[in-house]
């Protein structure tokens, strides 16, 4: 019988829930001969089942255990061994396709192909993997025909705006200039993503193999991953694979024995969202302030120190390698039309499968929710997505049968942006929701234009009066003018596009501002200033715990009898609501 | 390149901007972040334009044309788009416009610029600055309730400033002077104005008036003019010599006063509406409103205002002993505090407290200390008498209730009443105009009556007194009911604009919107911490006479201040208003579209202001990001000691590490304030409390090297207050000046001014007179001379060293110090422009250290895409540039169109040998100094001082060189470790008019802003010595021989270069050694010493 392999998930997410006590565990029990291979992976994309453990080379073919103790692994590993399911929290199977693990099933992975799959700390298993074929191909051909390529593909960036990527490099090529950069832009800053994070951790090589392409296309000789340096391990396994693929001769001077020349480096950021503006990106690695200029002239024009630049994000780049190995035509066959391949998005909020996951474009919302997504986490109703972060919008209920493209996306305010996708269901107010959004960005903003540093700020005071039961109907229009002028007077994306979830939320539930306004009163039941906390006479058993947690001392009562809540004290804390065990108090 | 702008196709040059195409075409484009000199930054938005295809507004600035581009300049969305913009940035300016004084003035007096004058000692400009808005500065000075003071921000510190009382020392100071302070009269307009009532109103509008051509006359009923400030306000506060003599000054300008003139009586106001071209009714409010009193009709019983006025008229009544004085207003005070010093035992009734009370509390308290009573809480209800004679006075004790109308608590009657016994009692509650006349018919014109008020005040527009009836306008007491004399002074200073522009122009002036930016609306709104960083100056109270004297005589209780007093007084302002309040760009966009100042209220960023630099203040809380001097300080001066910190809505302009700029390491250069739209960065003045007052400019060159930039000097009363780039017409230096240009002449506070003389190893001040007699000793015995010069004066000063070295038969020598050996092949040919080769060259070499702002004009030159090479250069901010940095010439690259360019005072001779050599031609070197006049002294023909000994030596600009037995010096100033037996001051480049030829033949023009006489008392030593003739000791003369020099230049052609001369060159640097260096030096260490304020 062949030997067992263990591959324990050591990503971020991993980590966070433990993987590394597992880890460790087994690292000791191989050592003393427990008879299993060990494999460190990354993230499958399963973040809500953390520590996950895959099992292969036994009689029941490879599967995955989700929530890993490790005081039941050892018990796992021995059952599997003798060829019997594990008594545990199995989440995958080898056959995965049309299984219950329809959280794969109806994924089509390219970017993560490897993810999850190979050790990113090894080149040799990336090269088991077919990588760096892709390069080699590449080497044979001209930069011309490598262009035409990615262009027939049809690949548009994944930063979020859409961009013919083969198109951008060509601009890039045809630029003059004896010195030409590009650059990877691993600035992942929207909240609730972390598509390029785990890309990053799972198949550095994978983007590397991509910029040294595109580096070859456009006749670039030097490239830089500009890479939040909140981002430790992407950090940790991007500096490896880059002495990896030095060694191995893909990096540096004469490459796989051409006359190509490419180094790489990677510059770290420190945490400013607005440098995952391209301008702001450039400034950032000359070492300035990380502010964006004007355009034109683009950076495929003048962008890093003066020469022409291509910026692609993680994602683009971590395409590159599939187009190539498949050819253009294999490429358009998923996804749309307009819109081919896949996009990768990361789930969070209110959905039971949060993680990361990769669909082919064209997918419905619907089905990347209920289907992908395994639905809501509660029993509480879906009411909105947000997409595209802090930059995008928030699509109601009633448009969930949209397709995932660039352009019907855009159609309903929002934007496909890095990926992000936030799932809210009745208990989300959404002025409150729009008011998180904006607080980021505005607080984000690089301060230059007056409108972004000026005028979101006063959007966010407006919001922040309403959902304290402050607004006035005016406050509408007022946005709604701050909004129009601040989208067209900004210099970059970020102001651009920060009005964005105060736009789409007016659009779509201006009913909940005007409660907010007009009647005093937050649907959702979020925004405290507007709550009411009353004691249900009928339900009150005078038990006084909600007396003993009031932190004001506004519930007054003796033992059982009814308690009573005086109003005009109440700081509308809602502790008493928590403390009530006989559904007493009252919330709205 | 075509493009279509606002509809219009035009032709356009590749490589222009929006902004620049409509500049060109002379269409108006706001930009508060743009400038010229610097990369596009397109942050302030406030430029937006459309441009057909592209999302959004692009930044004008920022956006190149293309050809066939469609661009939209201006729209309602657009204009829309730019008044947010400014807005919001106006929603987080933290500001004052104008000081909170001056908005709390009913008169609008720029009280925070004549404050400052007074702590500069500019008593007389300080009068000229009030009486713009207010001409009667005597009388307010003494009377006025100083509504200023009550907004006054020292008042957080500790106390308000003594606004009151420092307008009166100005004012007192001016009245003394012999030249004391009228304004020119206009020439005769042939129109002819009434005015009715000679009051403070009345008597402003006709001031005004006359002094702008206007016939005017002052019709008044009494027999003197002052109106209340006559009749109402006693003695003791305003001497009636003291308005006597405010009021003949008011009447240089031409006013005629008609006396025992009244409305109703001598004179019909249709007559006066036919016989003048507008009316001013003045008339007050005279009439006192009696108290409903039973038993009122006694004798003994008076009312205030007839009280006062008899009084003044000296027809007082006999009060008796015992006297009582109801009311709680100032008349009131005034009748009670006259009382007391008719000997009378005086108690003030009154129906609330004493916090109700209006009269002002320190006349409140003055009236206590003379020994006023006081009946707080009662109310006389009914007064009885013996033989028609008042006798007793039942009062009713009172209560207060809630609050009235006007915010105050209203009494109510208790019921409980005590008996007082008086001799006399006045009544003194209020008073109103006199309105019966006006519905007489010989008072209607045609046909219509003047609009009366149910208060009986005449209605009128307030922003222009005219009381919609032909052309009748009315103000002061008459529209307002009884106020104070500085509103009525406003109302007769409205009056007469309005009807300057009435009579005119035939309209009335139309409420020009003008933006005012506040920090807060009253004084309770501003935060206390932003003012503790100021040390407490208690304020200074002004002496009055003894209490015994006070209440005995009717003289003036407030004795003035010293000027000691007045001086630290005044210092003691704040500064509120903006210093640049008249050139902010910002706030002209403002008023241009009309902002709302609290459209956007919100959160506000508010920063301490850094006052810790000598010479520049660093507002943030006035900055709006736009960056310029951010990027002129990195990019162009190449310091880079500012940038941005922070993010978002806290992002803020700071130096760097947020320190005090004295802490980094700022060059002073003063560019940043320069480029500063709004007055977040400002210069200061060491010596001079500046303020937002317009100054008078002179344009002229700057002589402290070789350079010669064009220079602004601004003067304030007679007195250089600032230096800085022209800015109309900028000269070859651009914006840009260095520490010595912007600031170096602050140094001058250590000017000689007298003659000294050393006397055992000891200088000495003596006269002129003196000074010549001890030349002329020492000339008798002196039988050789040496008369040398420096190349750090004017030509005048070296032709006139030229003329004495003549009439004494000697050669004009110089130190060896200042010929170089590359004399001869120097461009000297005087030019407007010396600084071409920059543009003839594309590739500059600099060797050693260079002027600042020859630094910056090449840095300029570079970003044009030229090369700079620096060769052993220090290191020091502009060494950041370098495209190439050497420590050795031979290293130089060949080839190219190379400039090399060196200062021969801070490189050695045997190095600038090696750069002739390698340059080849005088074509190819641009040669600078720190000379103010190196061209001149090369052109005027003088030799080296000789070794052998002389008797007496004279030197321009330095201690003579030859050695002496006696040696005079002549210099603007005399640093450490200067010898010489008599030094004479000599003028420098601010107090001479004169031209000095400087590198490269740069003709520089010196102007004498400060009218020194330096001079001309030189020229009266020489005359006086026979060495130069009476007839030429006028400045005119030299001038006209100093043209002659540079008509003579001009024909000077330079020696080719060849080869280096068969001599050892000097392995030493020579640094200039002008007398003000010393000085210039220590001023720019103090850049980086924090200061306190």
């Amino acid at each position: 019988m062949s030997k067992i392999t263990v591959k324990v998930g050591v990503a971020s997410c991993g980590v966070a829930a433990g993987a590394m006590e597992v880890f460790e565990l087994l690292e000791q029990n191989r050592k003393t001969g427990a008879g299993f291979r060990l494999m460190r992976t990354a993230c499958i994309g399963m973040c809500f089942e953390e520590p996950i453990v895959e099992l292969s080379g036994g009689k029941l073919g490879n599967i995955s255990l989700g929530k890993v103790l490790p005081e039941d692994i050892l018990n796992n590993i021995e059952e599997y061994r003798q060829g019997k399911m594990p008594t545990a929290n199995v989440i995958l199977t080898e056959k995965h396709e049309g299984s219950r693990d329809s959280l794969l099933g109806e994924q089509t992975r390219i970017v993560l192909k490897n993810c999850g799959v190979i050790d990113p700390t090894s080149i040799d298993d990336y090269e088991a993997h077919g990588g760096y074929t892709a390069l080699k191909k590449v080497m044979k051909m001209s930069p011309e025909k490598v262009i035409e390529i990615i262009k027939d593909s049809g690949l548009r960036g994944r930063g979020g705006a859409g961009f013919p990527t083969g198109l951008k490099w060509s601009f890039a090529a045809q630029a003059k200039g004896a010195k030409k950069y590009v650059i990877c832009n691993a600035d992942e800053g929207d909240p609730g993503a972390f598509m390029d994070r785990s890309t990053l951790e799972g198949d550095p090589h994978n983007v590397i193999e991509g910029m040294i392409i595109g580096a070859y296309a456009m006749g670039a000789d030097e490239g830089y991953v500009y890479c939040r340096a909140e981002y430790p391990m992407a950090v940790k396994h991007l500096k490896l694979a880059i002495a990896d693929a030095q060694r191995k001769g893909y990096l540096g001077r004469s490459i796989l024995g051409t006359n190509f020349y490419f180094t790489l480096h990677i510059k770290e950021g420190a945490g400013a969202f607005v440098c995952g503006e391209e301008t702001a990106l450039i400034q950032s690695i000359e070492g300035k302030r990380g502010m964006p200029v004007i355009r034109p002239p683009f950076p495929a024009e003048s962008g890093l120190w003066g020469c022409p630049t291509n910026i692609n994000n993680v994602e683009t780049w971590a395409n590159i390698t599939w187009i190539i190995n498949h050819g253009a035509e294999e490429f358009k066959k998923i996804g749309t039309q307009e819109s081919p391949g896949t996009k990768v998005f990361a789930l969070a909020g209110k959905i039971a499968g949060s993680g990361l996951i990769e669909v082919p474009m064209g997918i419905s919302l619907r089905d990347i929710i209920y289907k992908v997504g395994g639905g809501m986490k509660s029993e509480k109703p879906f009411k909105a997505v947000q997409m595209g972060g802090p930059s995008g919008g928030c699509i109601p209920a009633s448009l969930l049968d949209t397709t995932v493209d660039y352009d019907s996306i855009n159609a309903t305010g929002a934007i496909m942006g890095s990926g992000g996708m936030v799932v809210m269901d009745s208990s989300t107010c959404m002025v409150d929701v729009a008011r998180f959004f904006l607080n980021f960005t505005q607080n984000e903003s690089c301060g230059k234009c007056t409108f972004c540093r000026i005028g979101t700020r006063r959007m966010l005071e407006i919001l922040t009066r309403i959902t304290k039961g402050q607004g006035a109907m005016e406050d509408i229009q007022k946005l709604r003018d701050l909004a129009a002028n601040i989208t067209k007077g900004s210099l970059c994306g970020l102001g651009q596009t920060a009005p964005n979830p105060v736009l789409t939320t007016l659009r779509y539930f201006e009913d909940e501002y005007l409660a907010h306004i007009q009647d005093k009163r937050c649907p959702a039941k979020v925004c405290a200033p507007l709550l009411k906390y009353e004691i249900i006479p009928d339900h009150c058993i005078g038990c006084t715990a909600c007396a003993r947690v009031c932190p004001v001392s506004c519930i007054s009562g003796k033992v059982k009898e009814i308690h009573l809540i005086n109003q005009d004290q109440c700081i509308h804390c809602g502790a008493c609501y928590s403390a009530c065990k006989f559904n007493a108090i009252s919330k709205g | 390149m075509q493009v279509v702008l606002n509809g219009k196709t035009i032709e356009a040059l590749e490589g222009m901007t929006i902004l620049d195409l409509a500049n060109r075409e002379g269409i108006a484009i706001p930009t508060l972040c743009h400038d010229k000199e610097l990369v596009p930054n397109g942050s302030c938005w406030v430029c937006a334009v459309k441009v057909a295809g592209r999302r959004g507004f692009v930044t004008s600035c920022g956006t190149k044309l293309t050809p066939g581009m469609k661009i939209t300049t201006d729209d309602t969305e657009i204009h829309a788009a730019r008044k947010m913009a400014l807005e919001l940035l106006i929603s987080d300016h933290y500001a004052d416009c104008e000081a909170p004084c001056k908005l709390a003035c009913p008169d609008q007096v720029d009280v925070q610029t004549y404050v400052s004058l007074i702590a500069n000692g500019k008593y007389h400009e300080a009068v000229k600055v009030i009486k713009d808005t207010l001409p009667m500065p005597l009388s307010i000075g003494r009377v006025c309730p100083a509504f200023c003071e009550v907004e006054c921000r020292r008042k957080i510190v500790e106390e308000p400033i003594a606004i009151r009382q420092l307008k009166r020392f100005a004012a007192d100071e001016d009245l003394e002077d012999f030249w004391q302070y009228i304004p020119e009269i206009k020439p005769a307009n042939g129109k002819k104005i009434a005015i009715i009532g000679g009051g403070p109103s009345g008597l402003t509008c006709g001031y005004y008036l006359s002094f702008e051509g206007f016939e005017v006359h002052l019709f008044e009923a009494e027999e003197a003019c002052g109106g209340w400030l006559r009749y109402g306000i006693p003695e003791y506060r305003l001497p009636k010599d003291i308005l006597d003599r405010e009021i003949e000054l008011m009447c240089m300008g031409g006013m005629q006063i008609h006396y025992g003139m009244a409305l109703g009586d001598q004179l019909a106001l249709s007559d006066l509406s036919r016989d003048y071209d507008a009316v001013y009714l003045a008339v007050g409010a005279q009439n006192a409103v009696p108290m409903p009193v039973q038993g009122s009709d006694l004798c003994g019983c008076y009312l205030g205002v007839d009280f006062l006025k008899s009084h003044a008229k000296g027809q007082t009544p006999d009060l008796g002993k015992k006297v009582a004085v109801v009311g709680g207003g100032n008349t009131a005070i005034d009748c009670a505090r006259t009382a007391i010093r008719m000997g009378c035992d005086v108690s003030i009734i009154y129906r609330r407290t004493k916090d109700e009370m209006p009269a002002e509390l320190f006349e409140i308290d003055a009236a206590m200390q003379e020994g006023v009573k006081f009946h707080f809480l009662c109310n006389p209800v009914e007064y009885s008498g013996i033989d028609c004679k008042l006798n007793t006075v039942r009062i009713e004790k009172m209560t207060l209730g809630e609050p009235d109308k006007s915010g105050r608590r209203r009494p109510e009657p208790t019921g409980q009443c005590f008996i007082e016994e008086y001799d006399s009692i006045i009544a003194a509650i209020s008073q109103v105009p006199e309105v019966e006349p006006f519905s007489r018919a010989e008072n209607q014109v045609g046909g219509e009556m003047l609009p009366i008020s149910r208060w009986q005040t005449a209605i009128v527009d307030n922003a222009t007194m005219y009381s919609g009836m032909a052309n009748i306008f009315a103000g002061g007491d008459f529209q307002r009911g009884p106020a104070t004399a500085i509103e009525a002074i406003a109302d007769g200073r409205k009056a007469a604009e309005a009807i300057q522009s009435y009579i005119l122009t035939g309209e009335l002036p139309k409420a020009k919107f003008v933006f005012d930016s506040k920090r807060a609306q009253k004084l309770e709104d501003v935060s206390p911490e932003e003012y503790e960083m100021f040390i407490k100056a208690p304020r200074i109270k002004m002496s009055e006479i003894p209490l015994e004297k006070a209440i005995s005589t009717f003289k003036e209780v407030e004795t003035g201040f010293s000027e000691i007093q007045a001086r630290r007084e005044a210092a003691r302002c704040l500064e509120c208003g903006c210093q640049v309040n008249d050139t902010c760009t910002l706030r002209s966009y403002c008023s241009q579209y009309e902002v709302e100042m609290d459209r956007f209220m919100g959160s506000i960023s508010r920063h301490p202001i850094d006052y810790s630099h000598p010479f520049i203040v660093r507002n943030a809380n006035k900055c709006i990001n736009c960056g310029r001097c951010i990027r002129t300080c990195a990019e162009i001066q190449g310091a880079n000691v500012l940038g941005f910190i922070y993010r978002g809505f806290s992002a803020i302009v700071a130096p760097e590490f947020g320190e005090s700029l004295t802490q980094t390491s700022c060059l002073a250069c003063g560019k940043c304030t320069d480029v500063c739209p709004v007055g977040a960065l400002v210069e200061r003045n060491l010596n001079y409390k500046l303020n937002p007052r317009p100054k008078e400019d002179i344009l002229q060159n700057c002589g402290l090297c070789g350079v010669g930039c064009k220079i602004q000097v601004e003067m304030q009363a007679g007195e250089v207050v600032r230096i800085t780039t022209p800015e109309q017409d900028p000269g070859f230096n651009g914006k840009n000046l260095c520490f010595k240009g912007r600031f170096g002449w602050q140094s001058f506070a250590g000017k000689l001014s007298l003659p000294l003389i050393k006397q055992d190893d000891k200088y000495q001040a003596i006269s002129w007179k003196d000074a010549i007699q001890v030349i002329q000793n020492r000339l008798e015995l002196a039988k050789s001379h040496s008369i040398e010069i420096t190349p750090h004066i004017t030509c005048e000063e070296m032709l006139i060293a030229q003329r004495i070295a003549n009439t004494l038969g000697v050669d004009l020598r110089a130190n060896r110090r200042y010929f170089a050996f590359s004399d001869y092949w120097l461009d000297l040919v005087p030019k407007e422009y010396a600084f071409g080769p920059l543009e003839d060259h594309n590739e500059f070499v600099v060797i050693g250290n260079l002027n600042c702002t020859l630094r910056s004009m090449i840095r300029l030159e570079q970003r044009q895409g030229k090369k700079l090479t620096l060769v052993a250069y220090p290191d020091e901010p502009f060494a950041k540039f370098a495209d190439l940095k050497l420590s050795k010439l031979r290293d130089l690259p060949e080839g190219g169109n190379k400039l090399f360019i060196y200062n021969q005072n801070r490189i050695t001779e045997a190095e600038a040998g090696e750069i002739w050599q390698l340059a080849g031609s005088n074509q190819h070197v641009l040669v600078t100094t720190d000379y103010t006049n190196h061209g001149a002294f090369l052109s005027v023909g003088v030799r080296p001082v000789r070794t052998r000994k002389v008797d007496f030596a004279l030197c321009f600009g330095q201690v003579p060189a030859s050695k002496a037995d006696f040696k005079v010096a002549i210099t603007p100033y005399m640093p450490d470790g200067f010898e010489a037996d008599l030094i004479l001051p000599g003028p420098n480049y601010l107090e001479i008019e004169g031209l000095a030829i400087g590198d490269n033949g740069e003709i520089s023009r010196f102007d004498n802003p400060a009218k020194s006489m330096i001079i001309n008392e030189l020229m009266r030593v020489f005359y006086t010595l026979n060495w130069i003739s009476p007839a030429t000791a006028d400045l005119p003369h030299w001038n006209n021989l100093a043209l002659g020099l540079i008509a003579r230049m001009s024909h000077y052609v330079p020696v080719p270069f060849e080869a280096l001369p068969d001599k050892v060159l000097r392995e030493t640097v020579v640094p200039s050694d002008a007398p003000i260096e010393q000085y210039l030096e220590s001023l720019y260490i103090l850049r980086k010493t924090p200061v306190q304020f």
